[in-house]
């Protein structure tokens, strides 16, 4: 059992880095947890605060956090889940131990719960703490806080489990229909954007317009008060908890229960079907047919395949620059209206052309960002680097053809989006230009840098983005920072924007004279994993 | 980098919205609330005989929902004898706190119910009887609360043309006499005792007596006057009819309230009105909901139903403005209509019916701070807050200062020769802070010539009533409460415009004297450029400096204020007579005039630039500057006034230092920015009344005048000030007292300069850009307004402190007029 346990934690857990890497992750994680977690709490509590004096208000509000997080815990639960019960290799792995299907289930179910309880208590205890702050709960308050996510566990995990197997059905549907695949995560990320629009035009006009005020109203709290109440069975646990209402543990145990017993039921049904009746399919044999293309259109084509068919870079390259112009757009508009509205107004404009400045930022970042999800040069291309040193073409050019295809696309989703901006009377036309220029530099000298880095993988050990990521943050905060000082002192924004581009241009063309001298060289020293 | 970094990203609007939230602890002036009206079962005529017994009386203050009333509101009983002799035929007795009745003597009383104050109250005819008893009344109820004792009718019912008829209800004890009964009528009326329905047929004063054939009980006589052409108004419907859908206006006769939805209708425990086969469930059958409301939506009819108008006060700043927005992109124009809840364009009879425009005027939602409710207006509401006079910045987004203009209005009367007689009309239930009255609007304003506001009561408003260049107005025997700002606050819409070819003497720092065109001394980077920017850049060391700049600015003002030997005519006059002020946040009365400074003129002093850093320059990504545009030939010498307050006028307005606040004169958003960021680092606390303390100057001055009233028992001092003048530019207008009082209790005017106050600002201490900003952003708003003073009149001796108006003198003062 002890051995499951460990095998089940490396599964959940390791990431295959090396160890120097995990810690910084690890710190990374914590200040992050930490950071959401301070947020949450001052959130919470400044509400709460507000809030005190409508009646049943403080247990409305309590309830949609923890419902929030709930939700949460439940796509966190399908994910450790499927993780956990439908891993291939994990699956095959075991397929040849002796041990039993009782015990390997329960070593995931333990895991499920250590998972949960874990992670729930991060989010929910805080937020137990401030209420009973606040409103000078006994211990005995506390303690019982302590037990929430050993509640909480019976209904989330249950709702998990339910879903686990049509999730990952369904995902590996899509993984053998890579059109489809495209299609559905580019109308999941345009879904996403357009409700993140809504929230976030809502937020910045109630803000905008000095109406906050109105979120925390009677008539809001009501509402809010209506749909808590229908959050079954939170609210129950919340009148538990919260309120101490010991009828309101009996019915949420019934649902929880029945929940989690039915999606364990189906869970461990088809986990068992999967290890012992599913039919293994044979893969159907393709037949590649040769076709004579130029060398140049072959490489690009193969570094398109790569990028748009890999589901990691649907999501994170190809998805995102489809929804790109409108992400963009939107944050820009917001900050803006944020900066240019109510008091904020007056603060920034000791800093003429702060706005702009914020503005370009945004630009630069949103690019940089999206487009890192593709910059993985030599790591994507997994076990077919051999075949890359091998074939007849020079480094150079296959080199560039890498880092070219992406940068094309992250620059025509770069111009649609500073397009997008211009005509929706975002920014002028002046703060666009330059939005363009400097991203377009900033972007080309990131690329340089990554292909540096992936470059220089020795060992097979993971590719270290320490100056890439320097270079991405470091340089446009610094150049914002150093743009808002000169716009303090008089100077026109387009003359800091050219000052930038000299610095950022001053900066790649060392970079950029490294790479091309060095990069055949550094191609064939490559020490992949694979 | 990937995906947690663009959440992160996403997430970035949020967070920085979140430091948006305003966190200034606000210190909030709160007033007593009164009840808002007494609720019992009783008909307009009861019956009660003659026996040892004592007959309870029942009746309940009816408080705003969510506020509980101070003291002084426990209700209290009276009784009267209705033919005025002194030998009672009923008497009052309290047992415990209970009010009973003792029938004594046969005859007619009446039955007064009244909080403690005497500012509510309700009454009932008792009809005291030994062996039968004849009643004779409304089937509807009359209001129970009339100043003038004289019921009216219209001519017609609902509109023009449709005869009145009035369902009358009989009663006869014992109800054997009931077949006995006869009824005697004037000509202009006839009466079917059979259907109980009263026909008018035709206008003046009207009677019907009903008597028993063998005389066994005393007759009973409903007497009346008929309105020639007036309109009976049962409904919302109707009183839209014949105010706001008709062009010329009918005559109105009120015959129902028209009150808050709180106040129409039974509400649920969600706090909405119950509804019973498909009805709204209504809290008495003369009570009308002011305004359509929508059960579904829970939405008014409001923007289909209010009048609306341009504005008939200066446009100069919204003309201006609006040309602007037209020719720059990213900016909106600013409207220069108002709306109104009643246009009304001839008579309006109230009958002693309450007109509440609580459902139009008052923000939708409410906000919960410290405790507090704070009203919050939702983009339903229409009314907003008065219109912009001038602003310094973008109207449309948070501008550094704004001078009001004309505000929306409950009620508008409109023409010449309209009377306004017995009508209970607020514009809203403010709760416990005149704050909360920002946006409601002014409750009566008059607009025309010969126009008489009498028997009523009007309260609850940024201002109560608003008369601008109206000749001959008369608010007589009226109760005038409640405003945030003035009780009455009137002036003229004419003004006189800067004349810059004007030749003037103005006096150097140096004390040489020059004569020149003012047109030259005002244009920017002339000499009252440097003057003021002197003025607001630097700090007086020592008297001379003082004096000598005093002396500068105060001849640049006088010259400013020049009319160039050209007298202004009166362009309004009021007589305001028998009518008691009661608590409003400035002053009783209020003469504006308009403000005159070279900034409004010409745009001078440069250093508003300057000082103000970036402000006027700073442009957003979208090329928007903060103060984009800066208005002139705003300036000007508004054309005088004049009120004569007379009679047994009594101003019940005394407030505490705390309680006269100016938050609601200006707007000012200094404060907030400061507060927000420097104040919580600088230590700076920075108020209204830092940047614009005419307070601290008027309770410095009045108590060397000897006008504040310090109370013995709570240690604090009050002031009550009758009369305010605008000042900043030229304020012309006159009032004079004509007071019943055999010693006058008004004290002389005061004048309060801010600019003492400004030129004896020390020199900041620490020399960081907030000290170094903050002198000159303070002297900002005079250098906006001008420099005269502003005068008050106080009320001296503490006279009427502690007392409140009682509207039985008010009934008394109507009957009075009848004789």
């Amino acid at each position: 059992m002890l051995t499951l346990l460990i095998k089940d934690f490396k599964l959940l857990f390791s990431t295959g880095k090396s160890k120097a890497r995990r810690f910084l992750d690890g710190i990374f994680s914590v200040i992050m947890t930490a950071l959401i977690i301070a947020i949450e709490v001052f959130l919470f509590s400044a509400i709460l605060t507000k809030i005190k004096s409508y009646s049943g208000a403080p247990e409305t509000f309590t309830c949609l956090f923890l419902a929030v997080i709930s939700v949460l815990m439940m796509a966190n639960g399908v994910l450790k889940a499927m993780k956990l019960f439908f891993n291939k290799k994990d699956i095959d792995q075991l397929a040849n131990h002796p041990v039993s299907d009782g015990m390997m289930i329960s070593s995931k179910l333990i895991f499920l719960f250590l998972n949960h309880y874990a992670t729930a208590f991060l989010f929910t205890f805080p937020i137990f703490t401030a209420y009973g702050i606040i409103f000078r709960k006994t211990a005995w308050f506390f303690y019982m806080a302590i037990f929430y996510p050993v509640a909480s566990f019976l209904f989330e995990v249950g709702v998990a489990l339910l879903l686990v197997y049509p999730v990952w059905l369904l995902i590996e549907y899509l993984k053998k229909h890579v059109a489809l695949e495209f299609a559905v995560a580019v109308v999941l990320l345009f879904a996403g954007a357009t409700i993140y629009s809504i929230v976030l035009s809502a937020f910045v006009d109630m803000v905008a317009n000095n109406d906050l005020n109105l979120i925390f109203t009677d008539e809001s709290i009501t509402k809010i008060s209506k749909i808590t109440s229908r959050l079954v069975p939170i609210n129950f646990l919340v009148d538990f908890f919260i309120k101490g209402s010991r009828l309101k543990m009996t019915p949420y145990v019934c649902i929880s229960l029945g929940i989690f017993i039915l999606g364990t039921a189906v869970t461990v049904f088809m986990y068992g079907y999967i290890r012992h009746v599913a039919p293994q399919r044979k893969q159907r044999e393709r037949i590649f047919k040769f076709r004579g293309r130029k060398v140049n259109i072959a490489l690009a084509l193969k570094e398109l395949a790569l990028i748009t068919k890999n589901p990691d870079f649907i999501f994170s390259f190809s998805g995102l620059l489809a929804v790109e112009p409108f992400l963009l757009y939107l944050i820009v508009v917001a900050m803006s209206t944020i900066f240019t509205s109510g008091t904020f107004m007056y603060y920034v404009s000791l800093f003429p052309d702060f706005t702009s400045m914020i503005s370009v930022f945004l630009v630069m970042m949103v690019t940089l960002i999206i487009s890192s999800g593709a910059n993985r040069y030599i790591s994507m291309e997994a076990s077919t680097i051999k075949n890359l040193k091998t074939i007849p073409i020079s480094p150079k050019r296959q080199l560039i053809i890498k880092v070219l295809i992406p940068f094309i696309m992250s620059e025509t989703a770069l111009v649609i989006s500073i397009l997008v901006i211009l005509i929706g009377r975002a920014a002028s036309p002046l703060v666009c230009l330059f939005a363009f220029l400097l991203s377009t530099v900033l972007l080309f000298v990131f690329d340089l840098i990554a292909m540096r880095e992936e470059l220089h993988i020795r060992h097979a050990k993971p590719r270290s983005t320490f100056m890439s990521s320097l270079f991405a943050y470091l340089l446009p905060i610094m150049f914002v920072a150093l743009g808002l000082v000169l716009s303090f002192v008089g100077v026109p924004i387009w003359l800091i924007c050219l000052f930038g581009a000299l610095i950022f241009i001053g900066i790649g063309i060392p970079v950029f004279i490294n790479v091309w001298r060095n990069m055949d060289a550094w191609f064939m020293d490559l020490e992949t994993q694979y | 980098m990937k995906k947690k970094n663009l959440i992160i990203l996403l997430l970035f609007p949020f967070l920085i919205s979140v430091f948006c939230i305003v966190t200034i602890n606000t210190t909030y002036n709160m007033v007593d609330v009164d009840i808002s009206f007494i609720d019992w079962d009783y008909n307009d005529m009861e019956a009660f005989e003659i026996s040892e017994n004592l007959y309870s009386l029942r009746a309940v203050g009816v408080n705003q929902r969510h506020y509980e009333v101070s003291g002084g509101s426990a209700l209290v009983w009276s009784v009267k004898n209705k033919d005025g002799t002194d030998e009672p035929y009923a008497e009052v007795v309290e047992k415990s706190g209970s009010y009973y009745l003792r029938a004594l003597r046969a005859g007619e009383v009446t039955v007064t119910c009244s909080n403690a104050k005497g500012n509510v109250y309700r009454s009932l005819t008792a009809v005291i009887y030994k062996d039968a008893a004849i009643l004779m009344y409304p089937t509807e109820g009359s209001s129970q609360s009339n100043i003038d004792s004289t019921v009216y009718y219209g001519q017609y019912d609902h509109k023009r043309g449709e005869a009145a008829v009035i369902d009358m209800t009989l009663r006869a004890l014992p109800a054997g006499i009931y077949g006995s009964l006869y009824a005697e009528t004037s000509d202009n009326v006839s009466y079917d005792i059979s259907t109980g329905k009263a026909y008018i047929l035709a206008p003046g004063d009207a009677y019907i007596t009903v008597r028993a054939k063998d005389g066994v009980a005393a007759p009973v006589t409903y007497s009346f006057n008929i309105v020639e052409d007036g309109v009976n108004v049962y409904n919302y419907d109707d009183l839209l009819n014949c105010t706001n859908r008709s062009a010329e206006g009918e005559i109105v006769v009120l015959r129902r309230h028209f009150e808050s939805l709180e106040n129409s209708y039974v509400l649920g425990s969600d706090g909405k009105p119950m509804v019973t086969d498909g009805k709204l469930l209504r809290k008495a059958n003369n009570v009308e909901c002011f305004g359509y409301y929508d059960t579904k939506t829970g939405r008014f009819s409001f923007p289909d139903d209010v009048y609306s108008f341009r504005t008939t006060y200066n446009t100069e700043f919204i003309e201006q403005w609006n040309e602007f927005a037209k020719n720059n992109r990213g900016y909106s124009p600013v409207s220069d209509s108002l709306y109104v809840g009643l246009h009304v364009q001839k008579d309006f009879y109230g009958n002693g019916y309450t007109i509440n425009l609580h459902n139009l005027t008052y923000p939708y939602s409410y906000s919960t701070q410290n405790g507090v409710r704070i009203p919050e207006l939702t983009a339903d509401n229409l009314f907003r807050g008065p219109l912009k006079l001038y602003c310094l910045g973008d109207p449309n987004n948070l501008p550094l200062i704004s001078l009001y203009g004309q505000d929306n209005i409950g009620m508008y009367v409109d023409g010449d020769g309209i009377t306004v007689n017995d009508v209970n009309i607020k514009n809203c239930d403010f709760g416990d802070r005149m704050a909360n009255m920002d946006t409601v609007g002014t409750v009566l304003e008059v607009y025309g010539d010969g126009i008489t506001v009498i028997n009523s009561r009007i309260s609850n408003g940024k201002n109560v009533i608003r008369s601008f260049s109206s000749k001959d107005l008369t608010v007589k025997n009226c109760l005038l409460s409640n405003a945030r700002n003035f009780l009455f606050l009137t002036g003229s819409n004419k003004y006189l415009p800067m004349d810059k070819d004007a030749v003037a003497t103005f006096e150097m720092l140096d004390g040489t004297q020059k004569d020149m065109l003012i047109g030259e001394f005002i244009k920017p980077d002339g000499d009252a450029d440097a003057l003021l920017n002197r003025f607001l850049l630097e700090y007086c060391k020592n008297d001379a400096e003082r004096a000598s700049m005093r002396r500068a600015l105060e001849a640049m003002q006088d010259a400013l204020n020049s009319t160039g030997g050209k007298t202004l005519a009166y362009d309004g006059s009021a007589t305001v007579e028998d009518t008691y002020f009661y608590r409003s946040g400035i002053s009783s009365i209020c003469m504006e005039s308009l403000f005159n400074s070279p900034f409004l003129e010409e745009g001078s002093a440069s250093m508003f630039g300057e000082t103000l850093g970036g402000m006027l320059m700073a442009k957003d990504s979208q090329g928007k500057a903060l103060v984009p545009y800066v208005a002139k030939g705003v300036s000007g010498i508004a054309y005088p006034v004049t009120v004569e307050v007379k009679g047994s006028t009594r101003f019940y307005d005394y407030k505490s230092s705390e309680g006269f606040d100016l938050g609601g004169l200006i707007e000012e958003n200094f404060s907030m920015i400061a507060n927000q960021v420097i104040g919580t680092t600088g230590g700076i606390d920075i108020t209204v009344d830092t940047i614009f303390p005419l307070r601290s100057m008027l309770m410095s001055r009045a108590g060397s005048q000897g006008t504040v009233y310090r109370d013995p028992e709570s240690g604090n001092s009050y002031i009550n000030a009758t009369v305010a003048y605008y000042g900043g530019g030229a304020n012309l207008s006159v009032v004079k007292f004509d007071l019943d009082d055999e010693e006058s209790n008004i004290g002389g005017t005061l004048s309060v300069g801010l600019l003492d106050s400004y030129l004896n600002m020390p020199e900041p201490e620490k020399d960081d850009i907030i000290s170094d900003i903050k002198g000159p952003v303070l002297k900002t708003v005079i250098a906006v307004t001008g420099f005269e003073p502003f005068r008050f009149n106080l009320v001296k001796n503490g006279y009427l402190f502690g007392e409140s108006p009682n509207v039985q003198d008010l009934i008394a003062n109507a009957k009075e007029y009848e004789k």
